[in-house]
């Protein structure tokens, strides 16, 4: 067997044309026809194959033969023994397609696996696990950054406020125990009728959705619904989902500059604003079941709930309405239907 | 040394034959969580660097896996708490932020160290023999400590006399910190390249650059200028839109909005809004585009090895942006499977590029004796980001 190459004298860049000639158990290197050095083929060592990149043939003193014939470099380590396992195996997958293949499938299936089943499994696992002073310190520091941007002090008068507080003290009277401190807030903010929850037990209630709600029943509805986001503990998983996330992106795309970031943002935001549906939607079986146990007909959510998205509509006017016609919400308001009919004793299907 | 011996750099590599390794890296990494990321990084530094050669003589690359996963993992570590600290107490930043300009320094120092212990061609290896105080200076001093001097220096002078409001005192002194920052960054780069390229040795032969920060100051005002109005033309359909949208939010108060309009008005919208992430878009790559090709240029041209080797680089701004514009949406459009194919259009350009003259004088060079290198400081340049702007 003969390999064609250069060859380079220790730790010189002096580079001579030469020939590896390889015996049975010997090799001579010809330079120039001149045969220069001679030895056993138990003495040298091999850089791994990648792809069809040159090969270098080490000998004992440091020179270094180059050559291009990686087929022949690769027969003659396995003359030697001295095929190293791992270069090997790798190598044959990255040169045949099937495997290549098979690992882009694997790829597709494993992202979809890490997205569905991993990202939130470690989002509810961790979330326990975090010390509840966690919650205090997220919360105080959220309470403040609402207050400085979205929140106007409310407008309510004080016996409503008295009314509101009252009926949010006797529904958590009806709540198993729970470790969490339930506190009642209210707020106003320009044009929205909403609620928010924080994760030490903090509700927000602002002045527009007080006045939407026609009775005290969808008040409570979006209590319930709350206290299910703060008993689930989602903000705290939301964090720590989007901290493995980021983690996650950051170690796929390092060898990606600032700008060819950008093709991620788009994913990652599909996949958390997906999170946060399931989160909702987790919320509102907290609310049913709280619901059930009280009695209480799941059509107040109905209503409340298509109120807000009136209000909403009334607001935007026409051509956002065109985008955003809120089908999730559609969805929430036909299951409360459902959930309603159910309560009701009224079988069928809708 | 006539043009007749320059010799071009020549790149093999091929975006298939890269697909492969880069996909069955990819998956050998995940299935074992993360621990073949060290082989996966060699393999693809050594197939880039295989395919590169002047002469038939192509780089090599040497990085052991094993040091390579012992300084990931320590780098991994910091990344995670770093992340979730900063998640949970967003204002820990303000103390992240001074660890990390007292350790940037270092980090790129000695990731520039590794980096060229670890590459060789023709049997001899790279080196950079530049001391610590200059990464320090250069990185450090130069960029954030002199602009934040004179903006304290500028604040007490001009502001304390006039008894201003200290809202609008803080206002004006941000402002001249980021003036200053924006000032000083053409010469402190200037700096960097000059510590970077004289330090940078191939076996017993030293490069040596001659450089003239006002080169550099030129290419970053144009470079500037082409973002700037590439961004403001971008513009021009984003006003289009609020203008139409104003003009029908009238005729619906007046009761007379008909459905067709909506549909016309979303679907300009539509188009609009999509010329405008194209320009955006353009106007970054562009900008980064004429950054490159200008400045490799100019310090090719001006460095040589050995005062015998010269270098040069004829880098196209338009050929350069015309790759980053359409790799850019083959990542998009391919959801990042045509990586490979983007990293090897763009190694290509930027190698077949360069020439190097006087080739003969190459096999004069010894490589020098080898210590042992950690590769935690080029870890965690990758882990955290770091630009040290000296892309070679």
């Amino acid at each position: 067997m003969q390999l064609n190459g250069y060859w380079f004298e220790p730790r010189s860049s002096a580079r001579h044309v030469a020939t590896l000639e390889v015996g049975a158990e010997v090799f001579s290197l010809l330079t120039e026809g001149i045969k220069t050095k001679s030895g056993l083929l138990a003495e040298l060592s091999f850089s791994d194959r990648i792809g069809n990149t040159p090969r270098r043939v080490l000998f004992t003193d440091g020179s270094v033969f180059e050559t291009q014939d990686n087929d022949l470099v690769d027969e003659m380590q396995a003359m030697c023994g001295t095929e190293h396992f791992l270069s090997k195996y790798v190598h044959i997958l990255e040169s045949q397609w099937r495997w290549v293949l098979a690992s882009v499938v694997c790829l597709v299936l494993l992202g979809y696996f890490v997205a569905s089943v991993v990202f939130p499994w470690a989002g509810r696992e961790l979330a326990y696990v975090v010390p509840a002073k966690v919650n205090e310190s997220i919360s105080s520091g959220g309470m403040y950054l609402l207050d400085q941007q979205l929140f106007e002090t409310s407008d309510l008068g004080k016996n409503k406020k008295g009314e509101l507080k009252q009926t949010f003290a006797a529904l958590l009277k009806t709540l198993p125990d729970s470790e969490f401190d339930y506190r009642l807030y209210f707020r106003k903010m320009e044009g929205e009728a909403n609620a928010f929850s924080l994760p030490a037990g903090e509700i927000i209630l602002t002045d527009e959705l007080v006045g939407l709600a026609e009775n005290r029943e969808q008040i409570q509805a979006i209590l319930l619904h709350e206290i299910g986001h703060i008993h689930h503990r989602h903000v705290l998983q939301q964090i720590i989902r989007s901290s493995l996330i980021s983690v996650v992106i950051s170690m796929a795309t390092s060898d990606l500059s600032a700008l060819e970031d950008l093709v991620v943002v788009l994913p990652v935001f599909l996949l958390e604003s997906s999170y946060s549906q399931a989160n909702e939607n987790e919320a509102d079986d907290f609310m049913y079941e709280q619901m059930r146990n009280l009695q209480m007909n799941p059509i107040h959510f109905a209503n409340i709930l298509s109120l807000i998205t009136q209000d909403e509509s009334d607001i935007d006017g026409t051509a956002l309405k065109y985008f955003s016609s809120h089908p999730e919400t559609t969805q929430r308001i036909e299951g409360a239907i459902r959930k309603s009919k159910e309560f009701l004793g009224v079988g069928g299907v809708f | 040394m006539s043009d007749k011996d320059s010799v071009s750099l020549e790149f093999k590599g091929s975006g298939s034959e890269f697909f492969q390794i880069w996909i069955v890296n990819l998956i050998l990494s995940i299935l074992t969580l993360g621990i073949y990321s060290a082989w996966a990084k060699v393999r693809t530094k050594r197939y880039l660097y295989g395919n590169t050669s002047i002469e038939g003589a192509s780089f090599e690359y040497h990085a052991d896996p094993i040091t390579i996963l012992k300084g990931r993992l320590i780098a991994f570590a910091a990344l995670i708490v770093y992340s979730v600290i900063t998640q949970i107490y967003p204002k820990s930043n303000i103390v992240f932020l001074p660890v990390f300009a007292l350790i940037v320094p270092w980090i790129i120092w000695r990731s520039t160290i590794f980096n060229a212990k670890m590459t060789s061609i023709r049997n001899v290896r790279f080196g950079f023999k530049g001391p610590l105080k200059g990464a320090y200076l250069y990185y450090l001093v130069v960029p954030v400590l002199l602009p934040l001097l004179l903006t304290a220096l500028i604040s007490f002078a001009v502001l304390l006399p006039f008894q201003t409001q200290i809202y609008a005192a803080l206002l004006i002194a941000a402002t001249i910190g980021y003036i200053s920052i924006i000032l000083l960054f053409p010469y402190a780069h200037k700096l960097q390249m000059v510590y970077f390229i004289n330090n940078f040795c191939y076996g017993q032969g030293r490069f040596v650059t001659k450089i003239l920060a006002s080169k550099f100051y030129l290419i970053d005002v144009v470079a500037f200028f082409i973002t700037a109005a590439l961004t403001l033309l971008a513009l021009v359909p984003i006003i289009v839109i609020t203008i139409v949208a104003g003009g029908l939010a009238v005729t619906e108060q007046e009761g007379v909005l008909v459905n067709q309009y909506v549909d016309i008005l979303i679907g300009t919208s539509l188009f609009l809004g999509l010329l405008v992430y194209v320009l955006l878009i353009s106007s970054v790559l562009l900008g980064k585009a004429y950054l490159t090709a200008q400045l490799r240029n100019y310090i090719y041209a001006n460095t040589k090895l050995d005062d015998s080797i010269g270098l040069s680089s004829n880098l196209n701004t338009w050929h350069l942006f015309w790759i980053y514009l359409s790799n850019f949406f083959l990542l998009v459009f391919t959801l990042g499977f045509a990586y490979s194919w983007t990293v090897i259009r763009t190694t290509r350009y930027m190698v077949e590029t360069v020439s190097v003259n006087n080739t003969e004088a190459l096999s004069q060079f010894v490589s020098e004796q080898q210590q042992q290198q950690s590769a935690l400081g080029e870890e965690m340049v990758e882990a955290f980001n770091i630009d040290a702007g000296i892309d070679f």
